[in-house]
């Protein structure tokens, strides 16, 4: 299957059709892994921007840091060092839900406790990943690369897409309700605390398939800007939604392929973030003016 | 303004609302006591004022009823037929966030409906029905924090009812609401009750409860009280205690 999409690229760049850069495979792996990541954070974060939980993503991103140092350590592929990245994210964001459920601790507080110990963690164990391997392999992890995204991270991106968007089908309504009012959720006869455990999982799951091209330090952020900007910008939820989704596409899309082509030597992570910003500013713009007229 | 009439509540109203029952029900969180030992019966069809001081833990004898809040005891609701009924719930004065765009179609879709709020655009009719009789579709595309408390303690009413449901648990449902809001609200639940289905309602205004319910349950700590309204007030009255009276006023 991905075969038969980079022959069609290579006919598409042959017949003038696309610029000369995707004649390169790993072009196309990142422009396919783009195209998934982007709705799946786009619309997640507007869960996220509802529920208040952006210091949860930015803590979950920040905590696949130290997933990655543990997987180098224990011998994993520096490329893909899948099986630590997931156990640790997982295990950080189901031990921060749970641990939520059995103290007095505000949950802001109890991730900010979390969020400082995975960075430590993750911050101590890449002294040693440093000197085992190339410190420019240490960069991609924190800030992303086009150069890292494979096969199997697309077909990772196209299972966690299927999952989500079946989760969603189901049950989205419900959990939008419940990040409004719990309690009316609960008179429903739906089981909340197993909603919020799928969504933190889901948060895990997606920072972790992300972190290759966005990076570590950044993935959280394309949760929270392209679904905050919406919220300035929407008129109800499925507007939200669009928005978020739009805004988180076109900038990871943006911020694989421009600095590509205009040949620029900037990761792709912060390039991704600082197009979502550009749309941030634009929709605070929209939004102080509508606010004036209004006046 | 009429309430919907689903077919269900018309024929088999009767028979779908269910015996409640309280047998030494204790709350505690975080090491305090808000509920202890309380015994209580609710029959079907009846229209229960929970009444009390500040603190007292009427909003958590509702949560218990919910099971919501992790309590002690049993609460047991016996249903007549083989399936469990509905229950709709208000919460007291739900905050609702100005900026956030959610809109009043969006929230009812989200409680009745499974079809993803994002998906299709045209809501089911029932919504539009029910919107048309709660006179609340003028404002469908109002954000929900931009509404009077009225207006939102209409739409919360109207999102409960539309579920059918067999026992209706409002928690201040008229607080914050002006005085033709509360009669547009109380006209509602009086409508809602005469089909049959059990009302429990905590209120701080006495003479609602004496208009409108057949029974108040007293709640200070635990339950003190409970009969008809007026015997609940004579009681009270004989037993004067001027820290439980204070809530009369």
């Amino acid at each position: 299957m991905l075969d038969l999409i980079h022959t069609l690229f290579s006919q598409l760049v042959t017949a003038g059709w696309l610029p000369e850069m995707f004649s390169y495979g790993f072009l196309i792996n990142a422009f396919l892994a783009t195209l998934m990541i982007g709705p799946l954070l786009g619309a997640l974060g507007t869960l996220v921007v509802v529920k208040r939980l952006a210091f949860l993503s930015e803590a979950v991103g920040h905590s696949a840091l130290t997933g990655v140092s543990i997987g180098i350590l224990l011998g994993e592929p520096i490329s893909a060092p899948w099986i630590s990245l997931f156990a640790f994210s997982i295990l950080f964001a189901m031990t921060l839900q749970w641990v939520k459920g059995r103290t007095a601790v505000p949950y802001d507080a109890l991730i900010g406790v979390f969020l400082s110990f995975a960075l430590a963690v993750g911050a101590a164990l890449l002294m040693f990943v440093a000197k085992q391997v190339n410190a420019h392999l240490v960069e991609q992890v924190l800030f992303g690369s086009i150069l890292t995204a494979n096969e199997q991270d697309i077909v990772i991106l196209a299972v966690m897409f299927m999952l989500t968007l079946g989760l969603a089908l189901r049950f989205s309504n419900k959990a939008f309700l419940a990040a409004l009012s719990p309690e009316i959720t609960q008179s429903l006869r739906v089981k909340t605390k197993l909603h919020d455990y799928v969504f933190v999982l889901l948060i895990a799951l997606m920072t972790v398939a992300a972190v290759k091209i966005i990076g570590a330090v950044l993935v959280g952020a394309l949760l929270l800007i392209p679904a905050a900007s919406a919220r300035l910008l929407a008129t109800n939820l499925q507007t939200m939604l669009l928005w978020s989704i739009l805004i988180a596409t076109s900038s990871a899309l943006a911020g694989v392929l421009l600095p590509m082509y205009l040949q620029w030597a900037v990761p792709t992570g912060p390039a991704i973030i600082l197009c979502a910003c550009l749309w941030f500013i634009v929709a605070i713009t929209r939004f102080s003016l509508s606010k004036a007229a209004v006046r | 303004m009429n309430i919907p009439v689903s077919a269900k509540a018309i024929t088999q109203k009767e028979t779908t609302t269910p015996h409640i029952a309280f047998d030494k029900v204790s709350v505690k969180v975080n090491q305090s006591v808000l509920l202890s030992d309380v015994t209580l019966t609710i029959d079907p069809g009846t229209w229960v004022g929970v009444v009390g001081p500040n603190g007292g833990g009427k909003s958590t004898l509702i949560k218990a009823l919910l099971g919501i809040v992790p309590h002690r005891g049993t609460i047991s609701y016996t249903w007549p037929g083989k399936h469990k009924g509905n229950i709709g719930y208000v919460p007291q004065l739900a905050p609702f966030e100005s900026t956030l765009p959610v809109t009043v179609l969006d929230y009812l879709r989200m409680v009745l409906e499974d079809r993803p709020v994002w998906w299709r655009h045209k809501p089911n009719q029932r919504i539009l029905q029910g919107m048309e009789n709660f006179d609340i579709r003028d404002f469908a595309d109002k954000r929900l924090g931009t509404l009077s408390t009225g207006e939102r303690q209409r739409v919360l009413i109207c999102g409960a009812l539309l579920q059918s449901p067999d026992v209706l648990l409002l928690d201040e449902p008229l607080a914050g609401v002006d005085k033709s809001g509360q009669q547009r609200l109380l006209e509602i639940m009086k409508q809602y009750h005469a089909q049959g289905n059990t009302i429990i309602m905590v209120e701080h205004h006495w003479h609602i409860v004496e208009q409108y319910c057949q029974r108040a349950a007293l709640i200070d700590g635990t339950l003190v009280a409970v009969d008809t309204p007026q015997k609940v007030l004579l009681s009270l009255q004989e037993h004067a205690d001027p820290l439980t009276l204070s809530y009369r006023q």
